[in-house]
Order: C-alpha cells, then structure tokens, then sequence
C-alpha cells in the first residue's frame, strides 16, 4: 500500500530546499564576515566540506530514487519530489560539483562525519512501501544529525547557515514521513 | 551581523512565539492544547537561555513587548496551527542565522534548535503526511 504524502507537504518541506538555494547566491554572512565568493574555487577553505556533503546528497538522491521505485504511482511521484529537495541541497552547498556525478568514495569527511548518510552506499531497498519509508526516515535523521555536525566545520558562515537549512529540511522530512507511518 | 545582534533577533522571535503559543493553546484542544503548552514551555526555556548567552556576550537582553499582534486572526483551531506553524518556520530561520553567526563550539547547538523548530513546524501543519498502508 502507498505512502501518501500530501501535496501541501511535499511543497512545505521544499521550502528549505529553496532557501537554502537562493542563500547560496549571498555573499555577506549574518556573521558580517566576509563570505567565499567563489565556492567551491580554489580559494574556498571549504571545498571538502562542500564535496563531502554533496556526496551525501547525492546518496540521498539515490536513495530515494530507490525509494520511489519501491511505491505505486502516485506516493512514488510524491516520494520523488521529496527526494528531489535533494538536488536542490546538493547545488547549494556545492555549486561547483565538487561532489561530482557518481557518489562517494566511502571516505570520512572533513567533519569527521561517519552516519550512514555520509558514509555507506545507499542500502536496496526491498519492494515494500513501509521498508521504503523506514529507510527513509532513518537516512533523513541520520543526514540532520550529520549537518549539525558539518556546519561546525563550515569556515564560511555562509556556508554554515545553508548547512544548518539543509539539516533543518532533513528533520523536517523525517518527521514527515514519521508521523505517515502513524497513521 | 554579529552574534549578539542575531541572538537578539532570535529573543525577540522567541518572546513572540511564547505569546503566540498562549493564544494558540487557548483555540485547540485535547492533545494539541498539550503540545501548543510543551512548545510554549520549550520557547520559554530558550528565551531564558538566549538572554543569559546574550548578558554574557556583554549585551543587554531587550526587555519584551507587552503584546504581540498576530500576523493574522487566531480564530479558531486551524488559524492557531497556522499562526505555530508560521511562528515555527520563522524561528527555524532565525536560529540558522544565529548558528552562522555564533562561535562554533555553538554552532552544532543552534543548528538542533533550528531542526527542533523545523519539526515542530511539520507538527503544526495540519496537513500531516499520510502513511496509507503498509507493507
């Protein structure tokens, strides 16, 4: 039987997605410190850090991918926009696609960043709804508790404060899915 | 903008979403009356942290408004979950900037206040996820 995530939700939770977004285009930090202005060049102090958790975004775009492939038509369309909140994380923080195209390489990050969202391929996901769901819930906790971290390691406060969205949008969405299970 | 002006935002937002959660618990029931109290109790407990970090940053915590004007009416139980939800998602913004500004030993704090609120909003809602099924 489907997940069933409301439309309403799936535009909510893409929200953060596009703050985050359109904070990457800043240039001034709330810190009033002066912020990369090429991120991800070869100036930026913080390009592992951007790498590391474009890697993990683009994990946690193949887990839901994944995900979706494991639902019906409708719950898996919505699964996939949530998914793609995602990508839209994954272009913020690395804009320069430092992460590149194929994922990661297993490697600890600069922020020492060891959860299963940061760390480990995507698990398969056997073809049932509420396995789907579960895994899903446990990468998208494990991703906040990892950005709460990152964001410490973030040198540019800019950066730190999109880190900081992109954990935020992770909690959210695992609530989300959480409280479907619920019902 | 410097720590202590973004934590000064944040009280301010903070002492508002204490007197929106008054008005919110006073317009929903049952379990919802509970979590609008928990929530308000929660905000409570942060207000009183940010104007103690604020004091030590060498500022002086600015004192509340008496009243706060909601941005809309709280009519009912659906314009009270908006006005949480509303409240939720500003604070979840306001505590990102904060997390940016602050020294970084703070920083992974900030950034688990900022999801608290994140959730917190997805609790607000009203527009809950449903899981139709099962396996």
């Amino acid at each position: 039987m489907p997940i069933d995530l409301s439309r309403r939700d799936v535009l909510r939770l893409g929200l953060a997605a596009s703050a985050a977004a359109g904070l990457a285009a800043c240039t001034t930090s709330p810190a009033g410190r002066p912020t990369t202005t090429d991120p991800g060049g070869p100036q930026d102090p913080d390009r592992a850090l951007r790498a590391e958790i474009g890697r993990d975004e683009l994990r946690l775009t193949a887990l839901y991918t994944q995900a979706a492939g494991a639902l019906p038509g409708a719950a898996a369309a919505r699964v996939s926009a949530i998914g793609a909140r995602h990508v839209a994380y994954r272009t913020a923080v690395d804009p320069a696609g430092l992460s590149g195209a194929t994922g990661a390489t297993g490697a600890t990050g600069p922020s020492g960043s060891t959860g299963p969202a940061a760390s480990v391929a995507p698990p398969s996901i056997p073809p049932t709804a509420l396995t789907a769901r579960s895994i899903l819930v446990a990468a998208e906790t494990a991703a906040a508790g990892d950005r709460a971290r990152q964001s410490a390691a973030a040198i540019d406060p800019e950066l730190a404060r999109i880190v900081v969205l992109v954990g935020a949008g992770a909690a959210a969405a695992a609530a989300a899915l959480s409280s479907a299970r619920a019902r | 903008m410097s720590e202590v002006d973004s934590a000064v935002l944040v009280l301010g937002g903070t002492e508002a979403a204490v007197y929106a959660y008054g008005l919110v618990a006073a317009r929903v029931t049952g379990a919802e009356r509970s979590r609008a109290l928990s929530a308000m109790s929660w905000h409570r407990a942060q207000r009183d942290a940010l104007r103690a970090r604020i004091s030590a940053l060498g500022a002086t915590p600015p004192a509340a408004a008496a009243a706060y004007t909601p941005p809309v009416p709280v009519t009912d139980a659906a314009s009270a979950r908006a006005l949480a939800t509303l409240v939720e998602d500003r604070l979840a913004g306001q505590w990102a900037a904060l997390a940016a500004s602050s020294a970084v030993a703070r920083r992974t704090q900030d950034a688990l206040t900022t999801q608290s609120c994140a959730v917190r909003c997805v609790t607000w809602s009203g527009t809950a996820p449903v899981w139709n099924g099962a396996v």
